[in-house]
């Protein structure tokens, strides 16, 4: 078992304080989800996990098994197996799926000193992109450039299922994706969830949590975790909505 | 066979064309004709069925060709300039009356040898043709000349491979004309690989006939200091020209394009798509002109240019300009110059791709369209080509190291 452990963790953007004080321990074999109001930290605690250079820390301490992740840089994270699905993912014109996917599996598998196979490698993304109900052509089109706001999210799920993180941060991978679209994402996730995995799921709304099952849910408000639960919690904000959090926790 | 236009000067520094490149790079003046080479005969090459024929030209004198026996029998001319003089006359003449200074005449007083292909009508020419031109020699000016002649309704390509080794100062003063005939499809595919000593001088210029289709591709990779000038002109009705090109600015070259598309008659369209990626302290100015005369109704033209800086201290200025004395037209330029986007720096590394790596598929990417456009033969050679002048030396290991 291994943990990702956020202590104390204070941070900014632009002299801005964002967050005060975060406190959160996720083990693999945990599914977490991240719940709370837009513009109180959600994504800003994502992207800070993964090292984003926009923002500042100022406080606190990030803990991936132990190492102090604060102190390595993005790749470096990625390759110590923490993944990040972007709420906007980014177009890289020119770069095939292909050619992008088969790097960044290879650069994975060099950390624990294997050769990619690119027989192999074809044979599990043509797998994995049937899983997702992708078109196989994607593999030759520029990464993310004009694809649909539920093409680049089955995308970021596709890396997901090729890298196999050890921990997942999901940044509002639900948002504007339709029925469909959320249960292929949501399968997607499933197939990855057992003992060597955690994930933190952020979200605004409950709906993704209908097709993944969080073991513990916290609320993210004014940049500090106010409370966490189990399901429970879920169903008061799906009854409530977040003024109740406002009125218990609001300052 | 050379043709002389009296009353010309040299540019002035008020000459917009030339107001970003110093002419005394080119050693117009310093430097003396090469002159005619003490060469073997031409060697009859081997046919290589990937290819209707070639031509190899090594220190100005025609080293080796080979010409499909088929295409022969069919009228297909391809040889040196001397095989056909009234065509070369011609074209050369043609080429002077663009020429509005001594910089850009002293091509068609000078020229040395070269090449003509003459594609007879209805006729097509499945394989691409091939000339090399190879220049060893130091301290002197190398004039070549291509001369391309499509009949009507016919269809060819043409590569031409212009090379030096590192270490040679000279400068290569070339030029290629061509005339598609009515209906006829040409492509022409242009890599320079010159040493970074040499200093390249290139017009190129091209008229359309009636529903003429022209298909263009230049990468100007080598070379120290070079300044090229394409003048495509739709004369026919109809007409297309297609152009595409990718330069690059490494340590201290200079490169200087200028495209200009005359538009000067009704219906026809063009397609410009110009890229270029500069770093160290190296400098490209881009300059492109669509002009749309009076009686060209309906014209169609896109011109575009991109740029990448890979460093502070780099420097890339782009001069795109429309001229267009008719209405009921549709035309379009745009110009981008700017950094590699560090937001999709941010995405490659939370793959796990460094930095550096992430920067140099992220500019590799924005060149994929233009590399795509190359000759299918050449494809990997200028893909390698394009990873180095982008900085990749240290992930392929298969870059030269220039001087």
């Amino acid at each position: 078992m291994k943990t990702l452990r956020i202590e104390g963790l204070t941070a900014e953007i632009e002299g801005k304080p964002i967050l005060k004080g975060v406190d959160l321990e996720i083990k693999t074999g945990e599914i977490h989800a991240l719940m709370g109001p837009n513009g109180h930290g959600k994504s800003t605690l994502a992207n800070i996990l993964m090292g984003h250079p926009k923002y500042t820390v100022t406080g606190g301490k990030i803990l991936l098994d132990g190492q102090d992740l604060l102190e390595m840089d993005v790749p470096d994270r990625s390759k110590a197996g923490l993944f990040l699905a972007f709420q906007y993912p980014v177009e890289i014109p020119g770069v095939t799926v292909g050619k992008f996917l088969k790097r960044a599996a290879e650069i994975h598998m060099a950390v624990r000193g294997e050769k990619l196979n690119v027989t192999k490698f074809i044979k599990q993304a043509r797998e994995d992109m049937s899983f997702l109900e992708m078109d196989q052509q994607f593999i030759n089109r520029y990464l993310n450039e004009g694809f649909s706001g539920g093409e680049k999210k089955r995308m970021e799920i596709l890396q997901l299922l090729t890298l196999k993180p050890r921990f997942a941060l999901f940044d509002e991978t639900d948002s504007g994706l339709d029925i469909d679209a959320l249960k292929v994402v949501s399968k997607g996730i499933n197939r990855l969830r057992g003992d060597d995995f955690g994930a933190l799921i952020i979200t605004h709304y409950q709906r993704i949590l209908n097709y993944i099952q969080p073991d513990f849910v916290h609320i993210l408000y004014q940049g500090r975790v106010v409370t966490t639960g189990g399901s429970e919690l879920v169903t008061a904000l799906e009854e409530k909505g977040y003024d109740w959090v406002k009125e218990k926790y609001g300052a | 066979m050379t043709a002389v236009k009296p009353d010309l000067t040299w540019p002035g520094r008020t000459n917009e064309e030339w107001r970003r490149s110093s002419l005394e790079k080119f050693a117009l003046e310093s430097r003396s004709a090469a002159g005619p080479s003490q060469g073997k005969p031409a060697k009859k090459l081997d046919h290589d069925p990937a290819f209707s024929g070639r031509l190899s030209f090594v220190d100005g004198v025609l080293a080796g060709a080979d010409l499909a026996p088929e295409l022969v029998a069919q009228g297909f001319l391809f040889g040196s300039l001397t095989d056909a003089p009234a065509l070369v006359k011609d074209h050369l003449a043609r080429g002077l009356t663009l020429a509005d200074t001594l910089a850009s005449s002293g091509h068609y007083s000078r020229v040395e040898f070269g090449a003509v292909l003459v594609v007879p009508a209805r006729a097509t020419a499945e394989a691409p043709f091939l000339i090399e031109i190879t220049e060893n020699r130091s301290g002197v000016v190398t004039t070549p000349h291509i001369a391309v002649s499509l009949g009507e309704a016919s269809q060819a390509a043409l590569v031409v491979r212009h090379r030096s080794p590192e270490g040679k100062a000279f400068t290569v003063d070339s030029a290629t004309s061509v005339d598609v005939g009515a209906g006829a499809v040409f492509r022409l595919s242009e890599l320079q690989t010159h040493g970074r000593a040499a200093a390249v001088l290139d017009h190129s210029f091209a008229t359309l006939g009636r529903d003429a289709q022209f298909f263009h591709w230049c990468a100007p990779i080598g070379g120290g200091v070079v300044k090229t000038r394409f003048d495509f002109t739709l004369a026919g009705e109809g007409s297309s020209v297609r152009t595409h090109g990718l330069y690059f600015g490494v340590d201290d070259q200079h490169k200087d394009m200028r495209i200009s598309l005359t538009h000067a008659s009704p219906q026809a369209s063009s397609y410009a798509l110009y890229k270029g990626a500069v770093r160290d302290r190296a400098r490209t100015v881009f300059q492109g002109l669509i002009e749309v005369k009076p009686e060209a109704s309906k014209t169609d033209a896109y011109l575009s240019n991109k740029n990448l800086i890979l460093n502070d201290g780099a420097r890339a200025d782009s001069l795109p300009q429309l001229k267009i004395d008719t209405n009921d037209v549709k035309c379009s330029h745009g110009s981008t110059t700017g950094k590699v986007n560090e937001e999709e720096v941010y995405y490659l590394t939370a793959r796990g791709f460094s930095k550096e790596e992430a920067r140099l598929l992220i500019a590799q990417g924005l060149f994929a369209e233009l590399i795509d456009e190359a000759p299918s033969f050449l494809r990997d050679e200028v893909e390698t080509l394009v990873a180095c002048a982008l900085g990749a030396d240290a992930h392929l290991g298969v870059c030269q190291e220039s001087e």
